[in-house]
């Protein structure tokens, strides 16, 4: 498993989906900062400091950024084997199709892990640019915890969502948006069952973050609840992981010929 | 056949109603290079493919080492070097990157398995360009570095000299010729093209919609190539009765008024000239012809030619 995480770290070199999730979170804490600015001086915050600001970071971060930037890239770091047209050599090797998945799943993991990181880093620094006070080593190490605490809790609900939508071919980017909508969907329950099992929901409870004061929750969620819902998301993951086989075309270079003949039909044009 | 390193039995590959393959059994016997030989479409590729494991058979099965490749997948694979279809690398990566991936994942730790492998190619260590700036040809090249970077038993090479200039082609035959002759490798490849098949093969296996026609040594091939006396006379059925009632020779066949041909080569051709000339007829060639594994391929096909 060593060497499957290595070689799928070592293949994201130069990779420019990386900047989806590098762009994506640098704008998060601006968006929050902006949906400050923007609201009528009558609501806004007069207290908003650091805090508020990780607050909001870790609550935009699981409902749209970093759903949107781990399935897009967790989901083409496995269609790209097909349609690359590597996972013949990989199977030849011949490595464990279960392994190769479950290196990608590690190996996304571990970005989520870096991007909780950077995350913190551009808080940090657009909070400092705008002013705002109460930055402490404190506060950077608690509720920088929390952001990336959240961005691991995050990941793993969105695991499912990577397998399936990286394993069907050029899927990943409608499985992004799709989740987007599922991480969007946290802002309608804000009390009952799914206030803390909801999987995306369960991800910010179990990151620590206080529901009642952020997300508008009528009641206290319950932990018991949200590591219900993270496990189902596990077991998911685990039987996605089990009835998965490679693509009957490994091999195939269908794909390439399509774009081969679009590309003919456009230099007919 | 003794000493077979591959040895299927009615391998039958289906999709659907369509048989892609077709009760193959073929047999690649150790150290040679064995040529499987069909036109685009015949069934090459899938047949690889279920020799690799990519693709499940319908039925049938695979030999290789002496083991079935069901259940046998970690013990056969990692002595196995393959190029399947077109190359397939990280087109973000150096060639040497992309190498670095799979040394790695085969437990290949000095570097000079990626040099070596490099050098014998002719692309360069350590180069910066990356796979997607890559020419066709490069591109080939590093498919075929793979394929060997591990030093494998068993070489199964699907059309490996696809995207290859004329020098290139060339390298690559005399490459996979020493790899047989000097390291003993044994070795599987497809193509379409004819001549390189009788260029580098020592045996060959025809395959046509599916179905393995032919599977013999190409000294047994040539051999049962036929052999036709072929002459220009001025009168082509006079000269055939003469063949026929006066020296006793049952094949032959007037193909025009000028032109007749004879399959038995037992005919004195200075003798049958003779008498066609004592009989008032102009003698204008006789020639003997030789049929080509091109012949050869359409005749056991039944139809078209192979490019």
């Amino acid at each position: 498993m060593k060497k499957m995480i290595q070689t799928e770290w070592w293949k994201l070199r130069r990779c420019q989906i990386l900047l989806v999730g590098i762009v994506a979170l640098a704008l998060c804490p601006v968006v929050q900062y902006g949906s400050q600015l923007i609201v009528n001086p009558e609501i806004r915050d007069p207290n908003f400091d650091f805090v508020h600001l990780f607050a909001n970071v870790v609550w935009g971060n699981t409902q749209v950024f970093l759903p949107i930037s781990l399935v897009m890239i967790g989901g083409w770091l496995i269609d790209r084997e097909n349609t690359h047209d590597t996972m013949k050599n990989l199977l030849t090797v011949p490595v464990s199709y279960l392994k190769l998945l479950g290196g990608k799943l590690a190996v996304t993991g571990l970005l989520s892990l870096l991007f909780g990181l950077y995350s913190v880093a551009v808080t940090v620094l657009t909070g400092t640019l705008a002013g705002l006070p109460g930055l402490t080593p404190g506060v950077i190490l608690q509720q920088g915890g929390q952001v990336v605490a959240a961005a691991l809790t995050t990941f793993l609900v969105c695991m499912p969502m990577i397998l399936i939508f990286g394993q069907m071919r050029g899927a990943y980017l409608g499985g992004s948006i799709l989740t987007f909508f599922l991480g969007y969907c946290i802002l309608f329950f804000k009390s009952g069952f799914l206030l803390s099992a909801y999987p995306f929901s369960a991800a910010l409870v179990l990151a620590g973050f206080d529901m009642q004061e952020y997300n508008g929750a009528t009641e206290a969620p319950s932990i018991p609840l949200a590591l219900l819902g993270m496990t189902a998301v596990i077991v998911l993951t685990a039987v996605i992981l089990a009835f998965s086989r490679p693509s009957s075309k490994a091999g195939s270079t269908k794909k390439k010929k399509a774009g081969g003949r679009r590309q003919a039909r456009r230099k007919t044009r | 056949m003794s000493d077979c390193i591959i040895e299927t039995k009615g391998l039958t590959k289906r999709y659907g109603e369509q048989v892609s393959v077709s009760s193959l059994d073929l047999h690649v016997q150790k150290g040679r290079i064995y040529g499987l030989l069909g036109r685009n479409g015949a069934g090459k590729t899938t047949t690889m493919k279920m020799l690799l494991g990519l693709t499940v058979p319908t039925s049938g099965t695979v030999t290789i080492f002496g083991r079935p490749l069901k259940g046998n997948e970690k013990r056969v694979l990692p002595r196995i070097g393959s190029l399947i279809e077109s190359p397939g690398f990280y087109p973000n990566l150096t060639g040497t990157e992309n190498l670095q991936i799979f040394a790695r994942l085969r437990g290949l730790k000095s570097p000079n398995y990626i040099k070596g492998a490099l050098e014998l190619v002719n692309l360069p260590y350590r180069d910066k360009k990356r796979y997607a700036q890559y020419s066709l040809g490069m591109k080939q090249r590093l498919a075929i570095a793979l394929a060997v970077m591990h030093d494998p038993e068993l070489l199964i090479l699907d059309e490996p000299i696809n995207g290859l200039d004329p020098i290139g082609i060339a390298e690559v035959r005399d490459f996979i010729r020493a790899l047989c002759d000097e390291r003993g490798k044994t070795i599987l490849l497809s193509s379409h093209i004819l001549s390189e098949i009788a260029l580098l093969a020592d045996d060959i296996g025809i395959i046509d919609h599916g179905v393995l026609l032919e599977e013999e040594s190409l000294a047994e091939l040539e051999q049962k190539n036929g052999k036709v006396l072929r002459f220009t006379v001025s009168n082509a059925p006079v000269a055939a009765q003469l063949l026929q009632q006066e020296m006793g020779v049952r094949d032959v066949v007037v193909e025009s008024e000028q032109a007749l041909t004879v399959r038995n080569l037992r005919l004195d051709t200075g003798a049958a000239v003779r008498r066609f000339v004592e009989a008032g007829l102009v003698v204008s060639d006789a020639h003997l012809y030789e049929d080509t594994l091109e012949d050869y391929f359409k005749r056991i096909t039944g139809g078209e030619g192979i490019a």
